[in-house]
């Protein structure tokens, strides 16, 4: 079984890839590059924990880069602030599958956690999830960050996730965390989504 | 202008937030013109921010007037944000 990891170079995704490369399954890097809205130390942080996961596999990993800043001014320039992160994960979501499905992937596996942050909200995650057809796993669904940074530190991604680096400048103040599908939709319909998602995999590159 | 802004490390990054001790509220499609203008590039226009650089330094402007500089030295985050604030207030 092989599945897309989105890793953001956090302290969550990584943990996430770790705990099902050792339930057996071949992972798939996908980051979603946020430059010019972080910083080129995340493109490092991602490059450290790709090594860490490697080393876990026995194998290198392959690893993906997809330019989503571009993406990311365009949903801020056109879209409610309040729900700019839902957008943005919705859109993440549509790269992964789409990469998923290039790679030969069925699965898209991610870091989120219940309720740590306004994207991880119940109703968020149902809405975001919306936006693929591919099975989503949450491995860290049911642990609190606690739990996840003791993981962390056992398998060796924490120095490395909280290591120097700028986190996403362009999330709201006031992030919404009820949406609801329409009001996402309508939000979606004032971009070219599929003209988006298609520039970002094509722009995707090896790490 | 340095005395009408606090200049203050983030916690994780190499950078500086400068942030106006007046409440201001920027335009930021008028900004980006008169950035344009000073010599700035435009690296992203985000409408309620925007992403400039000049002299080798990024910065991140907000429609709060807060200025996110891209440097691990503080004399050149001063210097930049006063520099920029000048162009836009």
């Amino acid at each position: 079984m092989k599945g897309v990891l989105l890793l953001s170079g956090g302290i969550d995704s990584p943990v996430a890839g770790l705990m099902m490369l050792d339930r057996g399954m071949d992972l798939i890097i996908l980051h979603m590059d946020n430059r010019p809205f972080t910083d080129d130390r995340q493109i490092e942080k991602v490059r450290g924990l790709a090594d860490v996961l490697s080393k876990r596999a026995g194998k290198a990993l392959p690893a993906f880069v997809a330019p989503h800043g571009k993406a990311q001014a365009q949903i801020a320039k056109s879209c409610d602030r309040h729900v700019h992160c839902i957008l943005c994960r919705r859109m993440m979501l549509r790269v992964a599958q789409a990469v998923a499905e290039r790679e030969g992937a069925s699965c898209i596996v991610t870091g989120e956690s219940l309720g740590q942050v306004a994207s991880q909200t119940m109703s968020n995650i149902m809405v975001e999830e919306e936006a693929t057809t591919m099975p989503m796993l949450r491995p860290l669904i049911g642990l609190d960050k606690e739990e996840v940074v003791v993981r962390a530190r056992a398998l060796g991604t924490f120095p490395v996730s909280t290591s120097p680096g700028l986190c996403c400048t362009i999330v709201p103040e006031k992030p919404s965390t009820g949406a609801r599908l329409a009001r996402i939709q309508s939000e979606e319909a004032k971009l070219d989504i599929k003209g988006i998602v298609a520039e970002l995999v094509k722009g995707t590159v090896r790490l | 202008m340095s005395s009408e802004f606090t200049l203050v490390k983030t916690c994780s990054a190499d950078a500086f937030d400068a942030i106006p001790r007046k409440l201001i509220n920027i335009d930021i499609s008028k900004a980006v013109e008169s950035l344009k203008h000073a010599g700035y590039s435009i690296v992203a226009d985000a409408g309620r921010l925007c992403v400039v650089e000049k002299g080798g330094v990024e910065m991140t402007l907000y429609s709060s007037g807060r200025v996110l500089v891209k440097t691990a030295r503080e004399e050149i985050a001063r210097q930049a944000a006063e520099q920029l604030y000048s162009c836009i207030l």
